[in-house]
């Protein structure tokens, strides 16, 4: 009974933890392909002049 | 029986990438800390279960760029260590940073093949690697190996395919220029076929299990460090997780949130453990 309380315990504390550094992760990869598509139409606009 | 000659370069590629952008000032992290923490705690138990002197990593590989540094824990609690890789880029950032940890002397470092070491048969009491195994679609060759130079034992710890943090990281590698995926194969990131290629060996399952599940994806190479440094210097705080001053090997102690961390995750359900491992691992006897 115990493992059980302290299992389900656990588990809601790292999903507690979870979303904030899951949609943290989510928004650096959003800015890494903001930053990523910015240089590609540098790149380009530097090849076409 | 023999490694492809394209996985042979994809993974030197990948080692020598890593080097390249490792922190110079070994400032690792919160989750590469945490890894090594929990990885270390094994490793401690394992060594001293089954008294293990001498240990060959092969092909060595760093942590988060840190080149070098999976094996350290063997030589802290007095094992011998030898590092053999076929960059030797890798061996050259590999070296300080053993004698940073004033280790230099416990280990030996040496450029070969994976497949093809200089070892003479029956050598160490223990070979193992870290996230290489599953880099090879046939990865026979390199166990074959590791059980001829091993006297005792071999341990193989890969990636964990089911963790979230995969199909992130594929995403990742799409947005980055559609940057090649070197991390090898998703169906050799499991328990199942590290057991089979080393029953495949003819050798004695010992024990398995899943190691570093803190509440946060695998980010596996993705440079998250940087991000988090930038936002707290914007609010003059500072994010430093350097291994010389979060290791525990110093004063015994682990900052709270890395504790905090380990207590959750030494009492996760083993259900959960099995998909939500950053690492699974299994340790084979000759």
């Amino acid at each position: 009974m115990m493992r059980l309380i302290r299992g389900t315990l656990a588990l809601l504390a790292w999903i507690i933890i979870y979303i904030p550094t899951t949609l943290f992760v989510v928004f650096v990869m959003v800015k890494h392909y903001f930053g990523q598509r910015r240089v590609r139409k540098q790149r380009k606009q530097e090849a076409a002049a | 029986m023999s490694i492809d000659p394209k996985e042979r370069e994809t993974m030197l590629r990948f080692i020598e990438r890593n080097v390249s952008v490792a922190p110079r000032d070994l400032d690792e992290g919160i989750g590469t800390v945490y890894e090594r923490v929990v990885i270390d705690d094994y490793f401690r138990d394992m060594q001293s279960r089954y008294g293990i002197r001498t240990v060959l990593e092969n092909p060595a590989d760093g942590v988060t760029g840190v080149p070098g540094i999976n094996s350290l824990e063997f030589a802290r609690n007095g094992g011998t260590v030898w590092l053999a890789n076929p960059s030797q880029r890798m061996l050259d950032g590999a070296r300080p940073v053993w004698e940073k940890q004033k280790l230099i002397d416990q280990a030996r470092f040496t450029r070969c093949e994976v497949d093809d070491t200089p070892y003479d048969d029956n050598s160490f009491d223990l070979v193992w690697n870290y996230c290489m195994f599953e880099r090879f679609s046939d990865p026979s060759a390199l166990v074959a190996e590791m059980k001829r130079v091993a006297s005792r034992y071999v341990l193989l710890m890969t990636q964990n395919v089911y963790n979230f943090g995969t199909p992130f990281h594929k995403v990742y590698h799409a947005i980055n220029d559609h940057q090649d995926w070197d991390h090898g194969y998703g169906r050799q990131m499991t328990l199942g076929a590290i057991r089979k290629a080393l029953r495949d060996q003819n050798m004695e399952l010992v024990e398995e299990g899943t190691v570093d599940i803190p509440p946060w994806l695998d980010t596996w190479d993705m440079p998250l460090r940087g991000e988090l440094k930038q936002m707290l210097s914007s609010i003059g705080r500072k994010w430093e997780w350097k291994m010389e001053n979060q290791g525990r090997a110093q004063n015994g102690s682990l900052p709270w949130s890395v504790s905090l961390v380990r207590d959750i995750e030494a009492n996760l359900p083993i259900w959960f453990r099995k998909f939500q491992a950053h690492h699974l691992y299994v340790l084979a006897r000759k």
